[in-house]
This record gives C-alpha cells, structure tokens and sequence, in this order.
C-alpha cells in the first residue's frame, strides 16, 4: 500500500515538473513569435490626431504603433536621451521634450539630434506648436544613466515623478513641427527598427524551447531510468 | 563498452563542459555589464552571439552530460547535478575536473 501511494506520489511529481517544463517552452515560443510578429508592421501614410489612436490611462495599443500621428500643445520640458540608434543604425544623442498637450496631458517627442537643438532658438516653452510624427512604444532597456536633465531610455514612466500631467505611454518620433510663424527646419530622425519589447533574441528564445522541452523529456525518462549492471559511480 | 568509447564519451563531456563554461562566463562577466550597466550591446552587434551561443551550447552540454551519465551509471542527483552545472559560472569547469579524475 505505502509502496503504491510512493510511486503515485512520484508519478504525480514527474507529470507536474514535466508539464511545468513543457509550458515553460510554451512560453518561450511565444515570445519568440511576439519577436518576429514586431517585424512585419503595415506601411500607413495617414495622419491620425493622436487621442483616437491612443489614451494617456494605458498602453498604446500594438495596431497604434508605427501610425503617424498630429498633436498640438506647449513644450514644458527638455531631456537629452544618450546613445540612441536610429533606423540606419547611427548612435547619437537625441533631444526630446516633453509636450503638453490641449488638456492636462503630456507626451514625449523626439525632436532631433541633441547637437541640433539651438538650431530654433524662437521655440520657447510659451510657444505653441503642431506636430506630426510616428507613435513609437516605450523603450525597455537602458541606455544611459538617468538623471534631471537625461532620460536612460525613452519612457514616460521615468517622468512620473516630477509632473502631475497623465502621460502618454510611449513617444512621437517627430517629422513636422510648426509654431503659428513659421515650420521648423531642422534634420530629423529616421525611425529605429521596432523591436517587440521582449528582452532578447528570437534564436535564443528558440534555444530556450528545446532545453524547456529537453528538460521535460529528461523528467519524464528518469523514472525508467535504473543504474543495473556494475555499479561505478556512488 | 570499450575503451575508446569511454574516452569518446568522456572527450565529448570535458569539451562541452568547457565550452559552456567560458560561454557562460562571456554571458555573466561580459554580455550582463555591456548590456546593463555600459550600454554598449547596440554600438557592438557582434555581442549578442554570446546569449544565443549559450542556449545551443547548454543543449548539447546537457546531451553530452545525460550520455556520461547513464554510461557511468551515475546515481540520478549526480546526473542531475552534472545538467545544473552547466547554469552556475565556473560549476561545469569543477564537473568537469570531478569526471576526469574519476574516469580517466
């Protein structure tokens, strides 16, 4: 009786951590597929006002990012964000600000290169501007150090801190911008290649599917396994 | 099993040991901080070979370690150890020496 209660005990054990490996892998191939799903973003060349693709309380949701969009509003802050890779593969500085818009919302535009940002001195913060650009989601990983002046990566979740504005999750990577006078003239940036959000590679992530699954396999051969014959190893 | 099969099998372990030793030590002590702390992994392409090296060598580590295993006839927390070292920095150099001076 106690032997047949220890076998199912064990039994039970090995299906748990197999089934627990497999839906690890599961997992893995997801992501991997989250990653190669990024890639493929349709071409879209219409201009859509900001507030009907996406809202200050949550994320920008993925059939949104990528579309170009319009807003309008006052620019309240300037950051430096370091060590940003455009789309040809060009690491700079990049100036971004922080744009309220109409209501008490605000959103981050990537205006150009940091190196250029005296280029428009009669911008000033009680300035108002109309913008277009391409609505890009948060970025994860850090590039720099963060401090008052510097954002280590562009997320409006590292501003929360210091406004009481509802922030747009993700940024604008501008293409227009004008005041009441005049367009503003100044190079702009070619929008990076997007990337899914998650952390590492797609080939990795299918490494991880075949050691999950691998692990599983192991798990579910263990309990034939049996050291019969000479016994080397104690 | 003859001879020349052990030394086979046991070749195989050693240079997968080894291997997924110093992969794992580039991923810990180079990738990690290039990543992390220097923001470097963007402007140096070539680094991210390391993590996606590491997820195929750690497949065959494990192979390598389950055929060592079951030839040797080692107990299941041994071969289960043998398979964990390959995730822990320098564990698979110290397998890899407690074979060989078992084995060889």
């Amino acid at each position: 009786m106690n032997s047949s209660l220890k076998k199912f005990g064990q039994g039970l054990l090995v299906l748990l951590l197999a089934s627990s490996f497999i839906a690890l892998g599961i997992w893995q191939l997801q992501r991997a597929q989250d990653m190669q799903k990024s890639s493929t973003i349709a071409v879209d060349t219409q201009i859509y006002p900001l507030t009907s693709l996406a809202s200050p309380t949550g994320s920008i949701p993925p059939e949104s990012i990528g579309k170009i969009v319009s807003s309008s509003g006052h620019y309240i802050a300037n950051f430096k964000a370091p060590n940003q890779k455009d789309g040809k593969g060009r690491v700079a500085d990049w100036e971004v600000a922080l744009l309220q818009n109409e209501t008490d919302t605000a959103i981050l535009v990537v205006r150009g290169l940091w190196k250029d940002r005296l280029a428009n001195p009669d911008i000033v913060m009680s300035t108002s501007v109309e913008i277009t650009g391409i609505l890009l989601p948060h970025q994860n990983d850090d590039r720099a150090e963060n401090t008052p002046q510097q954002l280590s990566r562009l997320d409006s979740s590292l501003l929360t801190g210091i406004t009481d504005m509802q922030l747009y999750d993700g940024f604008i990577l501008e293409q227009n911008e004008s005041t009441r006078a005049s367009a503003t003239v100044r190079p702009r940036i070619s929008a990076p290649v997007l990337t899914s959000g998650v952390p590492g590679f797609y080939l990795q992530h299918i490494s991880y599917v075949v050691i999950w699954w691998l692990m599983a396999l192991v798990i579910l051969w263990l309990p034939f396994y049996s050291r019969r014959g000479n016994r080397i190893d104690s | 099993m003859t001879e020349a099969q052990t030394f086979g099998v046991l070749t195989r372990f050693r240079l997968m040991a080894i291997l997924c030793g110093v992969n794992l030590l580039l991923l810990i002590f180079g990738y990690m901080p290039a990543k992390h702390i220097f923001h470097v992994v963007d402007t140096h392409q070539w680094m991210v070979f390391i993590p996606i090296a590491h997820g195929y060598l750690y497949i065959i580590y494990i192979l390598t370690a389950l055929q060592i295993g079951v030839q040797k006839k080692m107990s299941l927390p041994v071969i289960l150890a043998l398979i964990a070292a390959g995730t822990l920095p320098f564990a698979s150099f110290i397998a890899e020496r407690r074979i060989v001076k078992k084995y060889s």
